[in-house]
């Protein structure tokens, strides 16, 4: 028997694939598992059989499926790939996962420029890809080991040292966890320099001129004037460093040093809520600080630990609305999000809203098609009346402006599609059993307008009066919020009106007298106080009268 | 003289007593002066002192002139105008009066006395004492005072010293027939010594005085003795039954709350009488009388009792509002709720009840704009009450003689030239004259149907800065404007949420949330587009939003549209300087021609310019802190 058949038909095998089957978003199976793999399949060298190469390669992709922010199983694959020389395929994997990050995690970019490092020949790509890396990743608190490779690089394979001093003195400014190691190296440059005319490798000449008064082609006694430029320079160097480290001291005391988690956990862990606190303190602070690829590699740092919290998605793509006004990126974030987070209600209000300013009605009835589906079939297992809620007003709008586009007609009549409608009275059936029924019954209020007020008498009150829904009708708050429809009803006249409420909905409510009174007195008090007495009189006319039945 | 413990008005209570005196009188009482001058109305000791000093006055001068005399009882009488319930000061005002001022004076003190605090034993057994021993001959005058006096402290638990007394005067003019009647009510009384007057009847009924039988007189003793059982355990827990002005310990709180709520609930169960609950509950409230806990109690008590009685209800409710410290709310709102409730049984009378309470409830609470809203319901109700039967055109003008009546007032009031006369134009002030106009908004454009007249009145209020942070006044705005669907001034009124209106965030933020459905549900794509395009030639995205953007605004209702795009002195903003650190103005030290947001790719070879500092020499100063309290709030009121 060979390894392959070895392997998969041993006892373990089979129970760690069966866990992994049966809960595919449990990290520690999948963990179990491909150690499981790695250790049989050992040792890992070009002779490997091509079967059990597959099934690892396998294995991981479908782990990145499941948990696509795991960082360090992406480094763990292209090692592995590494190992058995597949050169390209171990680009491609640290492609696909900075793909994944948005291009912004730290951690691949070092373990791949490490490589690349080696693997790399031809130096215009290498340095592309550390170009890239200094874009996304380069104002990265604990960026200082990728400023040391790229500084390193730099210094082996160019010929001069001009671009090596322009990193340098980039970094100078940029608040780093290890800062100080490259001020070390910027004075040792200083102190390097052993004529006055080298002095414009650290800085142009106007600025040298300018600013520190040094003439770089100075004819004079140059030993002491040098000893003076050199001075000046260290002391432009110095308060510099002053400036950064009261950054880098206010960032570390402020965030940093709060901060313990910087990886994707996994779909249970909780996050601790000081840890959540800290984040969200710090992407406040980084926004003002307005630097825009800072605020960027910040918010997909907090994605990683955050993943599973909505608040993190909504944030970042509220940002991108608010400051950089992107909102293609914003929606893209918001798509991310809806795969990661655990709750996703605010996500789909956000995104949809998105998706009416980009325009985009496509998606959003795409959106919408979906919801609806899964209210029309399961509409007993969803209880969230927020997303319900949104949902309705969305497809109003949908439908609205579907109908605007047909023809320009005023829709007297046509308060909901009946489709919606359906939905409505479907939940609105399920009585108690569902939460929020009373504030569904207020918010359909709230689509009153100039002339919908017979339809959603008709379509809602009356249709809950005639099916008898005991639920609502011992609710004083049912027949309050139906005399408020009426009384708001702003085709009728104020006596019509009166008088619908009194003769026909009080009237009606008085079979359930002991629970609905209050109610239906405070809505006199607000809008009717002329006739409190008539509905004191009404119910207790309707109470004497069933004494002597 | 300072402070003012009690809060209600004392007559006279803002003249100074002293005024008038001699300088000599004064130098020579200094200690009188002093207690009086620096009295504190919440210290016994300081009350206890001015009395004392009072009375050295009245041993050092034999024989005072009159101003001297006016002083001093000018001095009691405002003490007892705030403290009726202080029986003790009432008794030494007695006795001073009586050396100054002889006899008759004394007793007429004594029957002031027991007419500002009417459930004080002592002060009736003290005046009836008096009255016996000095007006022996007018029997009558005196029988019916012993009458009142039953009435009043009868029915208290250590009544027996008045009890003695009373059966002591029936049996020395031996008037039987009295004696009789007295005798078979006290022994349904459950009082402390009932069994002694148990004995005494039942000699009394076997003497050949007694005019009549009494056949069941063992069934009520033994009734009366049950109940006597049945109270002994709270009664002999009151430790304190005078009045006093320190706080009342919370054992005897509670012991008052369990003994009247044992008695209520059990009325029926075990028959007490209305007439002990109400002596016990006047008992109460001697002690407790700051306590509005059982005022509540006794109101709802005697509305359950005698729902139909309004005259003896409404005078209990208006005792405890005139009594009950400024604070306490719940008992003046329930009056109102009381009468509300009572309205339609008499309703002028009620009506008239009605607005003198809002009205004296108004000045204790001006900021309470609620009252104005209630009242104007009950006016609404008067006014326009008539049946939907009636004919149109009655209805009609009721209406629209009612909301002739509320621009009136506005006007006047706006004017400076109220009508003292018209309650109306009296309840109205800065806080909640936007009530009365959201009113007379409401009316015109909901009953009276006049859009024209409404807009008119919106246009001119919400110019005024009254109108400014009202929020019955923009919430009505806001609904006439979704009803019209005028979704250009919507857009304006949420664009000037949190700039030129200021309601309370969770008001705007629920106006946003609200509008956002709104016009989800009633607008479509097309109008969404003229709203993004604008038309004041900004770019689109400048342009508040009700579906997206509108939502930023939540929370941040100085928010708008390109809010943080457009600030090229960012460093200078206070979001900038206080980064970080909320509160602490902090202008940090920064470079200033940066290279952060640039990549080293672009500069090529070239070097990098000498870096420029801003505020480097602030490194090592201290923070400075935005004491926004003083600087705003202290400073302007100083």
């Amino acid at each position: 028997m060979d390894k392959y058949n070895l392997i998969i038909n041993d006892e373990t095998f089979s129970s760690l694939t069966l866990k992994v089957a049966d809960y595919p978003r449990t990290l520690v199976h999948w963990e179990n598992f491909l150690n499981y793999l790695i250790t049989k399949a050992s040792p890992l060298n070009k002779s490997l059989e091509p079967s059990i190469y597959k099934l690892i390669k396998n294995t991981y992709e479908s782990l990145l499926f499941h948990f696509p922010y795991l960082e360090n199983y992406y480094v763990d694959y292209a090692l592995f790939e590494y190992k058995l020389g597949n050169i390209s395929r171990v680009h491609k994997i640290y492609q696909q996962g900075l793909r994944k990050c948005n291009d912004r995690s730290l951690l691949l970019w070092i373990s791949y420029l490490k490589i690349c490092n080696e693997v790399v020949i031809n130096q215009r790509q290498l340095f592309n890809l550390y170009e890239r890396a200094e874009h996304y990743i380069g104002l990265h608190f604990l960026s200082g080991e990728f400023w040391e490779l790229y500084l390193e690089q730099i210094q082996e394979r160019c010929l001069t040292k001009e671009r090596y001093f322009v990193i340098l003195r980039k970094v100078l400014e940029i608040p780093l966890h290890s800062f100080s190691r490259f001020y070390s190296r910027w004075l040792q440059c200083i102190d390097d320099i052993r004529d006055v005319s080298q002095l414009i490798r650290l800085a142009p000449k106007e600025d040298l001129q300018k600013k520190m008064k040094v003439d770089v082609n100075y004819q004079g006694r140059k030993g002491p004037y040098l000893t003076e430029a050199k001075k000046l320079m260290r002391k432009f160097t110095k308060e510099l460093y002053m400036v950064v480290q009261y950054q880098v001291l206010e960032i570390y005391n402020l965030f940093e040093s709060k901060l313990s988690i910087h990886y994707y956990c996994s779909q249970e862990t909780l996050i601790s809520s000081e840890e959540i606190a800290t984040w969200n303190a710090y992407i406040d602070y980084t926004t003002k600080l307005k630097i825009d690829s800072l605020t960027e590699v910040n918010f997909q740092r907090a994605l990683l630990p955050l993943a599973h919290y909505e608040n993190i998605w909504i944030r970042y793509a509220e940002w991108l609305i608010d400051w950089k006004e992107d909102l293609v990126s914003a929606k893209n974030v918001l798509m991310n999000g809806l795969t990661m987070s655990h709750k996703k209600a605010a996500i789909i209000k956000l995104l949809c809203s998105t998706l009416c300013k980009l325009r985009d009605y496509e998606l959003l009835e795409l959106i919408l098609g979906k919801k609806e589906e899964m209210y029309v079939t399961d509409i007993e297992g969803i209880d969230e009346f927020e997303t319900f809620w949104d949902y309705l007003q969305f497809q109003i709008f949908c439908c609205n402006s579907r109908l605007q586009t047909r023809y320009e007609v005023a829709r007297s009549d046509q308060l909901l599609p009946d489709n919606v409608l359906d939905i409505i009275i479907t939940r609105l059936s399920c009585g108690s059993l569902k939460k929020g029924q009373e504030l569904l019954l207020t918010s359909l209020l709230q689509l009153q307008s100039k002339t919908n007020t017979d339809m959603i008498e008709k379509r809602i009150f009356r249709h809950i009066i005639d099916a008898k829904w005991e639920f609502y009708l011992q609710n004083g708050l049912f027949w309050s919020l139906y005399s408020q429809l009426i009384f708001l009803d702003p085709s009728k006249s104020y006596l019509d009106r009166r008088r619908h409420i009194v003769k026909n909905i009080w009237k009606n409510a008085t079979n359930y007298e002991g629970t609905v009174l209050p109610a239906l007195r405070r809505f006199c008090q607000l809008y009717l106080p002329e006739d409190i007495d008539t509905l004191e009189e009404i119910f207790e006319k309707s109470l004497d009268q069933r004494i002597i039945n | 003289m300072k402070g003012s413990g009690n809060e209600c008005d004392v007559v006279g209570g803002n003249l100074n007593a002293l005024d008038g005196l001699e300088s000599s009188f004064l130098r020579d009482n200094s200690q009188l002066v002093e207690a009086y001058e620096n009295i504190d109305w919440k210290s016994v000791q300081s009350l206890n002192a001015l009395v004392g000093s009072v009375e050295q006055v009245v041993i050092k001068y034999k024989n005072p002139n009159e101003k001297i005399k006016r002083a001093i009882e000018t001095i009691y009488l405002q003490l007892l105008q705030r403290y009726p319930l202080f029986f003790g000061y009432w008794k030494r005002f007695t006795a001073v009066q009586y050396q100054l001022n002889g006899l008759a004076k004394s007793i007429a003190t004594l029957g002031k006395a027991v007419e500002a605090f009417p459930n004080s034993l002592e002060l009736w057994c003290d005046y009836l004492n008096v009255l016996c021993a000095n007006n022996a001959g007018e029997v009558e005058l005196i029988r019916k005072n012993f009458r009142i006096a039953k009435d009043r402290v009868g029915y208290q638990f250590l009544s027996h010293p008045f009890w003695d007394k009373y059966i002591d005067f029936e049996t020395k003019h031996e008037a039987w027939d009295h004696l009789s009647d007295i005798y078979a009510e006290l022994v349904t009384i459950p009082i402390h010594q009932y069994a002694k007057y148990g004995t005494a009847y039942k000699s009394f009924l076997i003497s050949a005085n007694s005019p009549k039988k009494e056949p069941d007189l063992e069934v009520k003793l033994r009734n009366t003795q049950k109940i006597v059982s049945l109270i002994w355990p709270f009664e002999s827990k009151i430790k304190q039954s005078f009045f006093n002005i320190t706080p009342v310990s919370e054992e005897e709180l509670s012991n008052w709350d369990e003994y009247l709520k044992f008695l209520t609930h059990n009325q029926l169960k075990h028959s007490f009488s209305s007439k002990l609950i109400k002596a016990t509950f006047e008992r109460c409230l001697v002690p407790c009388l700051y306590y509005e806990h059982y005022w509540i109690m006794y109101a709802d008590w005697s509305e359950q009792v005698q729902p139909l009685d309004l005259h003896t209800n409404i005078e209990l409710y208006q005792r405890g509002m005139s009594m009950l410290p400024m604070n306490l709310r719940q008992f003046r709102f329930k009056f109102l709720t009381f009468l509300q409730k009572n309205y339609r049984n008499e309703k002028d009378y009620i009506f008239l009840i009605f607005g003198q309470t809002i009205s004296s409830i108004i000045k204790l609470y001006p900021y309470e704009a609620l009252l104005l809203t209630e009242y104007l319901a009950m006016l609404r109700r008067h006014r326009c009450g008539t049946s939907i039967d009636e004919d149109d055109k009655v209805i009609y003008d009721q209406l629209t003689s009612y909301s002739k009546e509320l621009e009136s007032a506005i006007k006047n009031y706006i004017n400076h030239t109220v009508d003292k006369n018209a309650l109306l134009q009296c309840l109205i002030n800065d806080l909640n004259l936007p009530i009365i106009v959201v009113e007379l908004i409401k009316t015109t454009w909901l009953v009276l149907k006049n859009t024209m007249q409404t807009r008119k009145y919106f246009n001119f209020y919400s110019k005024n800065r009254l109108f400014q942070s009202s929020v019955a006044f923009w919430l009505t705005y806001y609904k006439f404007e979704k009803s019209n669907q005028n979704f250009a001034r919507l857009n304006k009124f949420v664009n000037d949420l949190g700039v030129e209106i200021f309601l309370p965030l969770t008001i705007m933020n629920d106006i946003l949330n609200d509008y956002r459905s709104f016009y989800l549900a009633n607008s479509n794509a097309g109008v969404y587009q003229t709203v993004r395009n604008g038309d004041d030639g900004g770019s689109e995205f400048h342009m508040m939003d009700p579906i997206l953007l509108i939502q930023l605004k939540l929370n941040n209702p100085q928010w708008y549209p390109g809010r943080y795009k457009q600030s090229l002195d960012w460093h200078r903003s206070r979001e900038f300087r206080e980064n970080g650190h909320p509160n602490i103005l902090d202008d940090k030290p920064q470079i200033s021609n940066t290279v952060l947001d640039q990549t080293t790719k672009i500069f090529g070879n070239r070097q990098l310019p000498l870096p420029t500092f801003r505020n480097l020499e602030r490194i090592n100063q201290p923070l400075k802190h935005d004491d926004i309290f003083s600087k705003y709030y202290l400073d302007t009121n100083r």
